[in-house]
């Protein structure tokens, strides 16, 4: 009792108590209220039915939020099934005429709904009492319950008619099909099949919501029989959903009758499988081919990847049995669904040396080191080495996916590979396509070396080795050329080498005598088929003087060194002139040369010896065969020096007259031992409004070429200003600044043409390339050129656009501009500019730079010249209005066409950038407002882009199409996008 | 839908912190039950933008999460029945040292906004997705658990006091059974309310408010009016007994509790504060009071920040479903509004928190507790009435007395959350059909 006091001493300080509640009572009163309470309740509950609503009454209504309702309607959609974190999902929309609203079934009631079947599907009738769940912008609703609901009626037959084709009129019915599966895909929606009835290619789908607790096997090829419920998929597009799989049956293409190989194309649309050995593989528009031969008749199957990666080219040659089954096609090409070796025959490993063009379609296995790996959009391209040669190796995205992550690892530069696959050819080169990925072994670590290794032979033994593949070695005797193949002969033995291989052999180092080694077929113990040289010891060449060759070195490798004393070309091949001995440059060789030699230069050349025209000849067959022995700058001179030098001069002159001579201008000037005139290009010449005739200029003049090399103004001499009416021909060739009012302009071309007048009388003025100067009647002009004589009267030609100065009037006239001062500009400003990138954001953006900066500038489609002449990289004049902040004309100056790419080769490194492409339409979708087309070359799918502003072509699959635009991105998918209608041709 | 400018939404917010601090200093009255009433009476969109709903929301729960300290210090029920089982706030309340209590609660609850919003700046967008993806397929489990365990942690009490051995079992298991019996009694009425048109459906957004105020509200205020509890002087004391470490030990235990209970649904403020209690052994009235200001404003605030989160979109509490039926934000600049609005809103919150004990301190014993009490009766019971009708007062008076014989067997009065507990776990296990026919409604 202390204790109690104690508490209440504590819990009520100077408080009197309170009376006492019994709380005893109160316990069970509110046990027996609230009992009673929950009971009543219950009873109420029970009477009270969920009110049957409209979706549209309660569509957005979140008073009604949770509510539990009744909604009756036909189900609109298919059954769509999720399963996340392990729990289903199934969701069907409800349409009662007012509205439609998405019924949620969550596991595990869902999972108890699609064991018991209870799923309903498009065109059923229910009533389902649901939870509301209303969102900011979406309601929906959720089952609680299956009891909650009750088919009205349901689309079903125990015994649906047969049908052959589909259209929308037959939606909402419940047939069959039976056919073919000529496309099987596996989509989010459930299995998506294109039967082939023998009439029309009908869709069907095995929804998802029937494959969660059943196995359904079913490939191309197989032979299916569907009911289900006709649905138009997007509202338009009519297609099978089967609703029960029990009905569904599915025969094997596994079981089809063995057609003899001739026999097979004559049953055309039959299901049936042929034997034979495996003759060849190529690919063709998404798809390979397969050609199997019973050693009289041929036959192509066509088949996707997935059934020829049952084919291991490591276990199985060219030379297995195979059995493909399929339908056969009108075409007479068998629509092969099914592969398998009957017999196989191993793949032996060839040296890479070995393979040739005559291969193709073969199945190979090489191995060697990896030299080269480059990623080609999805694809991947090795390039391997054995030692006997190098091979590309393409490998397809599809493959590359089966290959592990550890494989994947060791694909590095310097390791070794092996790889199995048929062989093709691409772009002039053999290429191993490997279509599995048990085609490809990564080894970890570099071919020992020898592992490929080729019998090295000499001359007294090659009769040894006829049709095989060798290093021949032996003593180099000379060089010949016949019918277009260069001819060593080493020993007494002749061997034909590509040019290619012949610039191995650099005849200023190793000359008759080198020890070489040809890697090559033995064609006869006389002719070996090289395509490989190699100098394993060489021996340079002692160095004649030009009159020391004499005929009979013919066939030999000399070395010559002398003074050039002519040069010329003739169509591209070169003569050389070293005194009195002729060296000819053939045209391959020509095209190499870094150094083209000019009169009095000294030069060493090699090559070997021909008799042309009873005179020996040295011919140069390697641009590195000839070098320059002394090298010499420009030296001081005067213009009477010109007649006897051969080296260029550096000249300081009186600029006298100019005139025109295509495509150059002709410079005339003095000092004081003489007068001359030299050709001088465009870009050399001076700003006539700061240095005309008059000036004092230093030139540096070649005499040989008689032309102007260097030109710089030492005392600028301004054109003069003088009255437009007092130009006269008299002034023919001096330079005249004028300044006045524009009275006429034409534009003729990319030229302009106008009358400029200071009240005096009217002088002509042509402009070459000042088109884009856009100078209108009225401006006020100063400008300068040279005077010259056009139709018998004077005119100024005005050389250098700089030279045009626009100070105000109608015109408001056109500056130039550098990139770097465009954030400055005011007005219309020309630009000089590359081109570097195109890009879309609400409009077309350029991306161009000169010397000063790069900038983005906003262009109008219309004006974005054609990629297939001029893509990016090309040199351009652009007029760009300041003011408004796009581009207003352009003119193309140097045109670089886009680039040619395969479709596997675009990636995003390249975004901006002009392409071109072709290939095979393999998916076209049709959006409000663009056109995505997928297409493939057999490098790889790309996706290509097409807004419908230029989109004017219709595109159906399986056309070939090329198109040219830029590349651009979306959600990390590499695109193209054309921007010119033009630019898209369906082939 | 843009996000409202930023004078708009500091408007609306300041809005929602003023109107939060008015209505929970009352005892009874729960801040989603008004904010329900106002939706129903007012609509957004008119008055308020939609956009500046959320914001109005979170200025109101965060008023709530401080200033219902008030309520749960100087009007929560004690008389000498429950003497050995004195909420630590009802024992400071008894001893004159009610202000105390509150400043502890305040302590708890800027330790809370401070928890929250750090975390919310740097934690919560980088763990709570992940870990919400890997353990929301559990979710059935931890509730389950959850339960479980707030049985089992009962003990039986009074053993020794009946005279025979029946009667001293009777009174130490009465306690707990009463327990079992509130919870699945407030669950079948949880189960009718939840899956059938008992409350009308034009009005289905509310069909739980009637149903809580009975559990908590009403019986609260009913229990003051019935034990008639001594008006004690209090001391305006702006000292508190208590020290860092536990203050630290109490802020850790109730952010582990109020973060459970927000990202987890069903999971009460209460039941995460059970589990995280016992999981970091809290000892001490102080360091109670101090856990419950850090828990609750975690687990109110908290659980309606997440709707602001961009990449989860967790909608935890009756506020949050409700704003997210009307407006849900977007973006990551309404999320980092909303963690500024909460700063605001704890200080201004803070303050009136803190001015309203010191009043209530210094005039506690002029203030009659009962008078207040009926009051506050007669607006729930009308409150009740306009959301849902006269089947909603029905709703009111059955989970009154549910409410009350938790009271009654001093049993935990979370266990009335049996009332959507129970109905949870059935639909989450499948097993509402079967129990609708169980109960005659399917």
């Amino acid at each position: 009792m202390a204790g109690k006091e104690g508490e209440k001493r504590l819990y009520y300080h100077g408080l009197k108590e309170e009376k006492r509640l019994d709380v005893s009572r109160l316990k069970y009163l509110s046990l027996l209220l609230s009992v009673i309470g929950v009971a009543v309740l219950l009873v109420a509950a029970q009477g009270a039915q969920a009110p049957l609503v409209k979706v549209s009454d309660v569509y957005g209504n979140y008073l009604m939020n949770y509510a539990v309702v009744r909604i009756n309607g036909t189900v609109t959609t298919v059954p769509y099934v999720s399963q996340t974190g392990g729990k289903l999902s199934v969701t069907f929309t409800v349409d009662d005429g007012t509205g439609g609203m998405d019924v949620r079934v969550y596991s595990p009631l869902a999972d108890e709904m699609i064991k018991k079947g209870l799923v309903p599907f498009p065109g059923d009738n229910v009533t389902a009492e649901v939870q509301l769940r209303v969102r900011e912008t979406y309601t929906y609703s959720m089952l609680q319950y299956l009891g909650g609901l009750q088919f009205r009626s349901k689309l079903y037959s125990e015994n649906p008619p047969r049908v052959k084709s589909l259209d929308k009129d037959m939606a909402g019915t419940y047939v069959a099909v039976e056919g073919i599966v000529t496309e099987f895909s596996n989509v989010s929606s459930g299995y998506l099949m294109t039967v082939d009835t023998g009439e029309s290619l009908v869709t069907v789908l095995v929804p998802r919501v029937l494959l969660v607790f059943n196995n359904l096997s079913v490939k191309v090829g197989d032979t299916l029989y569907a009911p289900g419920v006709v649905y138009l998929y997007k509202g338009t597009s009519p297609e099978i959903v089967v609703r029960n799989l029990t009905q569904l049956s599915v025969t094997p293409i596994e079981e089809a009758p063995v057609v003899p190989v001739g026999e097979a194309p004559n049953y055309p649309g039959m299901v049936m499988a042929v034997e034979g050995r495996l003759a060849g593989i190529t690919y063709e528009s998404g798809r390979y081919i397969i050609t199997v031969t019973d050693g009289r008749d041929y036959l192509d199957a066509v088949l996707p990847r997935d059934v020829l990666a049952n084919l291991n080219p490591f276990n199985a040659s060219s030379e297995s049995t195979v059995r493909v089954a399929g339908r056969m096609g009108d075409d007479g090409r068998l629509v092969a669904a099914y592969l398998a070796v009957v017999e196989p025959v191993r793949t032996e490993f060839s040296p890479i040396g070995v393979l040739s063009i005559d291969m193709r379609g073969s199945i190979v296995a090489v191995k060697g080191n990896i030299e080269e790996v480059d990623r080609i959009g999805s694809n991947l391209k090795l390039v391997i080495n054995d030692g006997t040669g190098r091979l590309d190796v393409f490998i397809p995205s599809a493959a590359l996916a089966e290959l592990s992550n550890e494989t994947k690892a060791e694909l590095k530069e310097g390791l070794g590979v092996e790889v199995a696959g048929y062989l093709e050819e691409y772009r002039g080169r053999l290429e191993v396509v490997v279509y599995t990925g048990d085609g490809l072994r990564a080894l970890g670590e570099p071919l020992p070396p020898g592992a490929i290794e080729l019998p090295k032979v000499g001359a007294e033994v090659i009769g040894q080795y006829v049709g095989r593949l060798v290093d021949f070695t032996g003593s180099l005797q000379g060089v010949a050329y016949a019918n277009g193949t260069y001819y060593l002969t080493v020993d007494g033995v002749k061997a034909s080498l590509p040019r290619e291989a012949l610039l191995n052999l650099n005849p200023l180092e190793a000359g008759t005598g080198s020890r070489v080694t040809v890697r090559g077929v033995v064609e006869s113990s006389e002719l070996v088929k090289g395509w490989n040289f190699t100098v394993e010891v060489p021996m340079a060449p002692m160095p004649l003087k030009p009159d020391e060759v004499t005929p009979e070195m013919e066939g030999k490798l000399v070395a010559v060194v002398g003074k050039v004393t002519d040069v010329a070309n003739l169509s591209g091949n070169l003569k050389i002139v070293l005194g009195n001995l002729q060296v000819f440059v053939p045209r391959s060789t020509a095209n190499e040369l870094s150094y083209v030699p000019e009169r009095g230069d000294l030069v060493e050349i090699a090559g070997y010896v021909e008799i042309y025209r009873e005179e020996p000849e040295v011919v140069l067959f390697n641009p590195s065969a000839m070098e320059k022995l002394e090298e010499s700058g420009p030296r001081e001179g005067t213009v009477s020096d010109l007649e006897t030098s051969t080296h260029p001069l550096l000249l300081t002159v009186t600029w006298d007259s100019i005139a025109y001579q295509k495509p150059d201008y002709a410079l005339t000037f003095h000092d004081s031992t003489g007068r001359t005139t030299l050709l001088v290009e465009r870009s050399l010449l001076p700003n006539p409004l700061e240095a005309g005739t008059g000036s004092v200029l230093k030139v540096v003049a070649d005499p040989i070429s008689g032309r102007i090399t260097g030109l710089n103004v030492t005392k600028a001499k301004p054109s003069p200003l003088i009255k437009t009416g007092s130009v006269s021909l008299s002034m023919k060739g001096e330079t005249v600044s004028v300044r006045g009012t524009v009275s006429s302009s034409l534009t003729l071309g990319s030229n302009l043409k106008l009358t400029v007048d200071d009240g005096s009388g009217g002088i002509a003025v042509f402009i070459p390339g000042g088109a884009n100067l856009s100078i209108e009647k009225g401006a006020h002009v100063t400008l300068a050129g040279y005077v010259d004589e056009y139709k018998g009267k004077a005119e100024i030609v005005v050389y250098d656009l700089g030279a045009v100065k626009v100070e105000g009037g109608s015109s408001g006239g056109i500056g130039e501009a550098t990139v770097s001062e465009l954030s400055n500009a005011e007005g219309k400003v020309n630009l000089t500019v590359v081109w570097d990138a195109l890009s879309y954001n609400n409009g077309y953006f350029m991306k161009v730079h000169d010397s000063t900066g790069s900038a983005e500038l906003a262009v109008s489609r219309e004006l974005l010249p054609d990629p297939r002449e001029a893509g990016t990289g090309s040199k351009l004049r652009i007029t760009y209005d300041a003011d408004s902040g796009e581009v207003v004309s352009i003119t193309v100056l140097k045109a670089v066409p886009a680039e040619e790419l395969r479709t596997g080769e675009v990636s995003l490194e390249m975004l901006g950038k002009t392409v071109i492409v072709e290939g095979t339409i393999k998916d076209v979708y049709t959006g409000k407002s663009f056109v995505k087309l997928t297409i493939d070359d057999g490098s790889g799918e790309l996706v290509v882009f097409i807004p419908k502003s230029v989109a004017q072509l219709s595109f159906t699959k399986g056309q070939k199409v090329r198109v040219a635009g830029y590349v651009s991105e979306y959600r990390g998918t590499v695109e193209v996008i054309p921007y010119r209608s033009d630019c898209i041709e369906v082939r | 839908m843009p996000m409202i400018p930023l004078s708009e939404l500091l408007i609306w917010s300041l809005a929602g912190v003023l109107f939060g601090s008015l209505i929970s200093w009352i005892p009874g009255f729960h801040i989603f039950n008004i904010m329900a009433l106002l939706v129903a009476v007012f609509g957004v969109g008119e008055l308020m933008p939609v956009q500046a709903f959320p914001f109005f929301a979170i200025g109101a729960i965060v008023a709530y999460a401080y200033v219902s300290a008030i309520s749960s210090v100087y009007f929560s029920v004690a008389d000498e029945s429950a003497v050995f089982l004195l909420f630590p706030t009802q024992r400071y309340l008894l001893l004159g040292r009610g202000h105390e209590a509150v400043l502890l609660y305040l302590i708890g609850a800027v330790a809370g906004t401070l928890f929250l919003v750090l975390g919310a700046l740097f934690i919560f967008p980088r763990i709570l997705p992940p870990i919400y993806q890997a353990t929301s397929p559990y979710i059935t489990y931890f509730l389950v658990a959850i339960v479980l365990f707030m049985f089992m942690s009962e003990w039986p009490k009074e053993g020794d006091r009946g005279k025979t051995p029946a009667e001293r079992l009777w009174m130490a298991w009465r306690q707990i059974l009463g327990g079992i019996l509130v919870f699945f009694l407030s669950g079948i009425l949880g189960f009718i309310v939840m899956n059938t048109n008992l409350l009308p459906t034009t009005s289905a957004y509310t069909r739980l408010t009637p149903m809580f105020i009975g559990f908590f509200g009403m019986s609260w205020v009913l229990l003051n009016i019935l034990s008639n509890p001594p008006m004690l002087e209090q001391v305006p004391d702006d000292r508190v007994e208590t020290n860092v470490y536990n203050t630290l030990k109490a802020s850790f235990g109730g952010a582990l509790g109020g973060t459970i209970a927000a990202v987890y649904p069903i999971i009460t403020g209460g039941m995460g504060a059970l589990v995280a209690g016992h999981m970091t052994s809290q000892r001490g009235d102080d360091a109670f009071i101090i856990s419950q200001g850090v828990n609750r404003v975690i687990y109110y605030v908290g659980a309606f920040t997440l709707l602001f989160l961009p990449q989860l979109r967790l909608t935890r509490g009756a506020a949050a479903w409700l704003v997210s039926s009307i407006y849900t934000p977007k973006s990551y600049a309404e999320y980092l509004a909303a963690i500024g609005v909460i700063l605001l809103s704890a200080g201004i919150s803070f303050i009136f928190t803190y001015y309203i004990s010191k009043f209530l301190a210094r005039s506690f014993n002029v203030v009659h507790i009962k008078k207040l009490s009926y009051l506050v009766a007669v607006t729930l019971v009308v409150i009740s009435y306009v959301l849902t009708g006269p089947m909603g007062i029905a709703v009111l008076l059955v989970s009154t007395a549910i409410g009350m014989m938790a009271a009654a067997f001093n049993t935990r009065r979370s266990y009335c959350l049996g009332g959507l507990i129970l109905p949870v776990l059935i639909s989450m296990t499948g097993h509402t059909g079967y129990f609708m026919g169980l109960l005659g409604l399917g």
